[in-house]
């Protein structure tokens, strides 16, 4: 049984690159997410003002509703963070998603939610940094400058927390598909289709969702500190 | 460049150069995924989106003042009716007056000729009662010519001319009373 992400080690002139079934899947997706955004481009100017398709309504719903769900967690002025919060949104739905067809979860991998969520914690002090200016700093020293260090901590503990849970999440799912997956065909008939529906679909849509929320929720309370 | 496969394998988690090296990768295709979406997708849709928001809410706004315009219309079409209606109902008072005062005018009228024509009248039955007269007055003195042309024809006896002149006032008396 091989839970892992498979790869292949290269040697680049001096330098040696571990290319992973990770990142092969991620570029995968990545290509499906871009042509899906061409198409939409192209199909836009067909939109009318009164939806007549259902990938019309279908577009609009995502999109409105990730623009209400930005509003509603980070307020009316930073709507903005709807750019980056969808492609986001996209890209972990989709690669929770992917264990339906075969693929291994980019998602379980900590490299993944590692850099996802490091992008939240540059986000979260960048917006600090710039809506609190020294208040920012001044934050770290409360209640009493002795507790800087945990404060410190309790900062890092933010992306840590963030990439460990999606990561294990996403893990556990492909460890447990891994294992019904290593039963007699005999016996697992049927059951490795409902694991997939709530490992995949329901355990994977529900990590996206908390992961983009707790995401917006950071950003959303440091701007609420220092506004 | 020359690339030289070393080898295969698998990982779970692997905590070395390698992992720093794939969240690297993983960063710049999150972010390059999240700027082509933006770019293709989120905006343009959003946008799409805003401008019918804008051009709907323009024209419930124009729908809005022409609703406006259309009840200061109506305001001023029934204050120009009300007007109306007061100036009619001026103007059937001014004419039931005149039609009045006219009605009154040729009822007068009317009397007035109506009192001319009986005073005419009567004027004329005086004119005829004066000339029967006159005509009674002349036969009076055509008999009492009469008379005196048999007075002088005749020698009269007492009794005679007494009987005579007895029938010459019994004929006036009935020519009297006839008048």
């Amino acid at each position: 049984m091989d839970f892992g992400s498979n790869y292949i080690e290269l040697q680049l002139g001096s330098f040696t690159f571990r290319l992973s079934e990770t990142i092969i899947t991620t570029w995968i997706i990545m290509a499906g997410l871009i042509i899906f955004a061409l198409i939409v481009r192209h199909k836009l100017n067909k939109f009318e003002d009164v939806p007549k398709t259902g990938f019309q309504n279908f577009i609009e719903m995502i999109v409105e509703s990730m623009d209400n769900f930005v509003a509603g967690n980070m307020g009316e002025k930073y709507r903005y963070f709807g750019n980056w919060f969808f492609g986001v949104f996209a890209f972990i739905l989709i690669s929770n998603l992917s264990g339906l067809l075969g693929f291994r979860a980019p998602t379980a991998d900590l490299g993944t939610t590692a850099a996802l969520a490091l992008t939240t914690f540059v986000l979260i002090h960048f917006m600090g940094i710039i809506t609190g200016k020294l208040g920012y700093f001044k934050g770290y020293f409360e209640p009493v400058p002795f507790l800087v260090p945990l404060n410190i901590i309790s900062e890092i503990a933010t992306p840590v927390s963030l990439s460990f849970r999606l990561f294990g999440n996403l893990l556990g799912g492909t460890i447990i598909m891994g294992l019904v997956y290593s039963i007699p065909m005999v016996i697992r008939v049927w059951v490795p289709a409902f694991l997939h529906i709530y490992f995949d679909v329901f355990s994977g849509c529900l990590q996206t969702f908390i992961f983009v929320m707790l995401s917006m929720a950071f950003i959303g309370d440091k701007i609420a500190d220092n506004d | 460049m020359n690339s030289v496969f070393l080898s295969v394998g698998s990982f779970i988690l692997t905590l070395d150069k390698n992992l720093l090296v794939d969240i690297g990768i993983q960063l710049i295709n999150t972010c390059i995924l999240c700027l082509v979406l933006s770019k293709l997708l989120y905006k343009p849709v959003l946008n799409f989106m805003k401008k019918r928001r804008e051009r709907i809410a323009s024209e419930i706004s124009n729908a809005d003042n022409k609703l406006k315009d259309a009840d200061a219309a109506l305001a001023e079409y029934n204050k120009k009716l009300a007007e109306i209606h007061a100036e009619r109902a001026a103007l059937l008072d001014e004419a039931n007056k005149e039609a009045n005062a006219n009605k009154q005018a040729i009822l007068d009228a009317a009397k007035q000729e109506a009192a001319e024509i009986k005073s005419r009248a009567m004027l004329q039955i005086e004119r005829e009662q004066e000339k029967a007269r006159d005509e009674i007055r002349l036969q009076i003195i055509q008999v009492s010519s009469l008379i005196a042309g048999k007075f002088v024809a005749e020698s009269l006896t007492e009794a005679k001319q007494e009987q005579l002149v007895n029938d010459v006032i019994k004929d006036l008396g009935d020519v009297k009373w006839q008048s």
